[in-house]
């Protein structure tokens, strides 16, 4: 069971939210509870033990002879280990930061229930975004309000056609391009991967926005379109920004940050990459991916004036060189991806097939690319001044039908942070 | 009062969708795909959910639309070509064909009876000009690898050189040869299987279909006017052609016309194992053919010459056909290039 899936998102999800809106709030806790500790049994297939058994010593941590930063060592140490001997239960990642945030950040005692449920909150269980249990307990006795929940079903509706539209074609379109041994190939190559992984992920964090919103849940926004930042660093902010903030708060700011001279910054920053690398993989390439991004945060950093504004493009393409760490599966093999790219050892600059692909694939290319823009909000926005919402509840149903016809024809890829 | 409205449209249709999907009378076979549906199963119960689809074909349609309407020309792995001609491509590569013809190779010293091999080219390596602009294949290396089969009679220059002139060797919608296709084939494999081609003046042809939308026709969810043409002869409905332990009188099963693939009027089509005889006492040579369905209408060709039996070695294991190996004049391999490079299967011989 997905959070992307029909059987979820069209029976069991309108019975567990209509089922959930008459309970009295004294009994929301135990069905999301149940709701969670299910879906997370019916995703995580054999290893579903795991996780409820992880966020058992966090729920009683206040009643355990232990400090809290200990407890939050040793998680860190079983994720660790987890990692190094390949064994990842679904949403173990995402897991044990909002199990090691949860303890460095709430010190009184609070319900286990409330805290288990918190661990394993269904929409974030397995990809996130990262929150507060204070925000959890803040939606557990907040009052219905069927604007937001529909805002929250519209929400829903555009993250699963963010997936299915996007994503799932612009992956198709990464696999044709990758083929191709060109300089011209291998650039649509990156450009495709550079947005489905955009899309991927965002269209995950608003699914689970969306399905959070229908209980209730003011769930953060994690994206906030990166690819219009205009440096490496506002990219970071603006690209899974619960995890950027995660790291700021827990791991930046704990060393240092940057208020204790240009040496201390750059410590604070390696640990933030060092620990960001390897938190999304133990391969040397993922730690390429993140050497790359602490040098170019870091020269910004140091280097540029404060305040400086840069340029979207050339940001853009920065960023995109480095998910090609990204998605190589070794060294080797990424550096024969820069030099294709870049036309070295006897490269083809295009050819024949690169005019086939671009022919079939440009005009979604430009769709892709103008969905990755603020347009599309600023225009759903301008109508709802001038129509109200009616219309944006309108098109949030078209976008589902469209949606089911997508996965009717060729069902789903796997959400690509569902392997971290 | 309008949101809830709103949210309680969105709960119903979605959980209408779902009970519809349940509770729908069930159905042998999706007509657009020509499959069974999806079981239930808790590993992905998607699967039987999209299979059951209300308004599933217009759903589908619109994908495909809009799909088109992007100007991806592409639906479902099958893309548009000129002229109305219809292409797929399966995912091959030249490995696994390597590993198919190795297992060929060592059947080859085994056998006492000669073993050629006759791939036959997708419509993607035959009709080049029927391609879209700037479409390239890329499968030079796999008929390089096929170059080095056993006794390998290369079909690509007969059916380019056909298919270029504008013969109809191939269906528009379907992804096999059309009788006449395997005609020219018959006659290319003449001189190696030493036997004296027919001309074309000895065959009679008679159309048995219209509106045949085949494999391609039916992933673009199109139709296509296709024919389905038999070359017919004297005699040939005195053959015995035994299916899979089911005996059929005649070359054709005339009954596949009113079912969803009416190609299965050709012998063998969808059987591991088929064997055509003649009725006369006269003892004719016996032909082993290891072939997928394109066998099935070239078979027919051949049998004015011997008597046949056709091995779908991915439905059937060899042991049932090569008990008595000896009694084969030749052995002939004869599977579509997309099926040896896209699936290891021939080790079954040496099983």
């Amino acid at each position: 069971m997905r959070l992307v899936s029909l059987t979820f998102l069209a029976l069991l999800l309108p019975i567990f939210a209509a089922v959930y809106s008459i309970l009295p709030r004294s009994g929301r806790l135990f069905a999301l509870f149940v709701y969670s500790l299910a879906f997370y049994a019916l995703a995580a297939g054999k290893a579903a033990f795991f996780l409820p058994l992880l966020s058992l010593p966090v729920a009683l941590a206040a009643r355990l002879p232990l400090d809290r930063r200990v407890l939050a060592a040793v998680l860190a140490l079983v994720f660790a280990l987890c990692k190094g001997i390949g064994f990842l239960p679904l949403g173990l990642s995402f897991f044990v930061l909002r199990a090691i945030g949860f303890l460095l950040s709430e010190k009184d005692e609070k319900r286990p229930g409330a805290v288990m449920t918190y661990l394993l909150f269904f929409p974030t269980v397995t990809m996130g975004p990262l929150w507060r249990y204070t925000d959890f307990e803040a939606g557990l006795s907040a009052v219905r309000d069927d604007r937001k929940i529909a805002d929250a079903v519209c929400r829903l509706s555009l993250g699963l056609f963010k997936k299915v539209f996007f994503a799932d074609r612009l992956l198709a379109a990464y696999h044709d391009f990758s083929a191709h041994g060109t300089a011209l190939g291998s650039a649509a190559t990156l450009l495709c991967f550079a947005l489905y992984l955009y899309f991927d992920f965002s269209g995950y964090s608003d699914i689970a926005v969306g399905v959070g919103g229908i209980f209730g849940f003011s769930l953060p926004e994690n994206f906030d379109y990166p690819y219009m930042s205009r440096s490496v660093g506002e990219f970071f902010r603006r690209w899974h920004s619960t995890l950027g903030r995660w790291l700021f708060e827990y791991v930046y700011l704990p060393l240092g940050g940057s208020r204790n001279g240009a040496r201390r910054t750059l410590l604070s920053l390696l640990a933030v990459w060092g620990s960001t690398a390897f938190w999304h993989g133990t391969t040397l390439c993922y730690f390429l991916w993140g050497a790359y991004f602490f040098l170019l945060v870091a020269a910004e950093k140091l280097l540029l004036p404060k305040g400086f504004k840069g340029l979207r493009l050339p940001t853009f393409c920065l960023v995109s060189l480095g998910w090609v760490f990204f998605f190589s599966p070794n060294p080797a093999s990424a550096f024969d991806f820069f030099k294709r790219l870049f036309c070295l050892g006897g490269t083809l600059l295009y050819d024949r097939a690169d005019f086939y692909d671009f022919a079939r694939f440009a005009p979604f290319l430009l769709l892709s690319a103008l969905a990755a823009t603020p347009i599309f909000r600023d225009l759903a926005r301008a109508v709802q001044r001038r129509f109200g919402r009616l219309p944006l509840r309108v098109a949030s149903l078209v976008l589902f039908v469209f949606s089911l016809s997508y996965a009717a024809a060729g069902g789903y890829s796997p959400f690509l942070y569902a392997s971290y | 009062m309008k949101d809830r409205i709103y949210i309680c449209l969105v709960r119903f249709s979605a959980l209408a969708l779902a009970l519809f999907a349940w509770l729908s009378p069930p159905v042998d076979l999706l007509p657009l795909e020509n499959r069974v549906p999806a079981a239930f199963s808790l590993a992905d119960p998607d699967a039987f959910f999209f299979d059951r689809l209300p308004f599933r074909h217009e759903l589908l349609l619109l994908c495909r639309n809009t799909e088109l309407a992007l100007g991806k020309n592409e639906y479902a792995g099958a893309f548009r070509g000129k002229n109305g001609y219809l292409f797929s491509n399966e995912q091959t590569d030249a490995q696994t064909l390597r590993r198919n013809l190795d297992a060929l190779a060592d059947f080859a010293a085994r056998c006492d009876a000669p073993v050629y091999t006759a791939l036959v080219p997708s419509k993607t390596d035959a009709l080049l000009s029927y391609l879209p602009r700037f479409y390239d294949a890329g499968r030079t290396p796999l008929w390089d690898v096929a170059e080095t089969a056993e006794h390998s009679v290369d079909l690509l220059p007969t059916l380019r050189g056909r298919g270029g002139e504008g013969k109809a060797v191939y269906y528009r919608g379907d992804h096999h040869l059309t009788s006449l296709g395997a005609y020219y084939v018959y006659r290319a494999l003449a001189a190696p299987l030493g036997f004296a081609a027919a001309g074309a003046s000895d065959f009679s042809v008679s159309v048995v279909c219209g509106g045949f939308s085949g494999s391609d026709a039916r992933k673009l969810l199109t139709a296509t006017d296709d024919s389905i043409a038999l070359f017919r002869y004297a005699g040939d409905s005195r053959f015995a052609v035994r299916t899979d332990g089911k005996t059929q009188s005649g070359l054709y099963n005339f009954d596949a016309l009113g079912t969803t693939d009416p190609y299965g009027i050709f012998p063998g089509y969808g059987a591991g194992l088929c064997e055509i005889s003649s009725d006369t006492e006269t003892v004719r040579p016996r032909l082993l053919l290891l072939c997928d369905s394109y066998g099935c209408a070239l078979a027919p060709l051949l049998a004015r010459h011997f008597d046949l039996t056709l091995l779908d070695l991915r439905y059937a294991q060899a042991s049932a056909a090569l008990t008595n190996e000896k009694k084969y004049a030749a052995v002939l391999c004869f599977y579509g290039m997309d099926t040896l490079a896209a699936h290891e299967i021939l080790y079954r011989l040496n099983v």
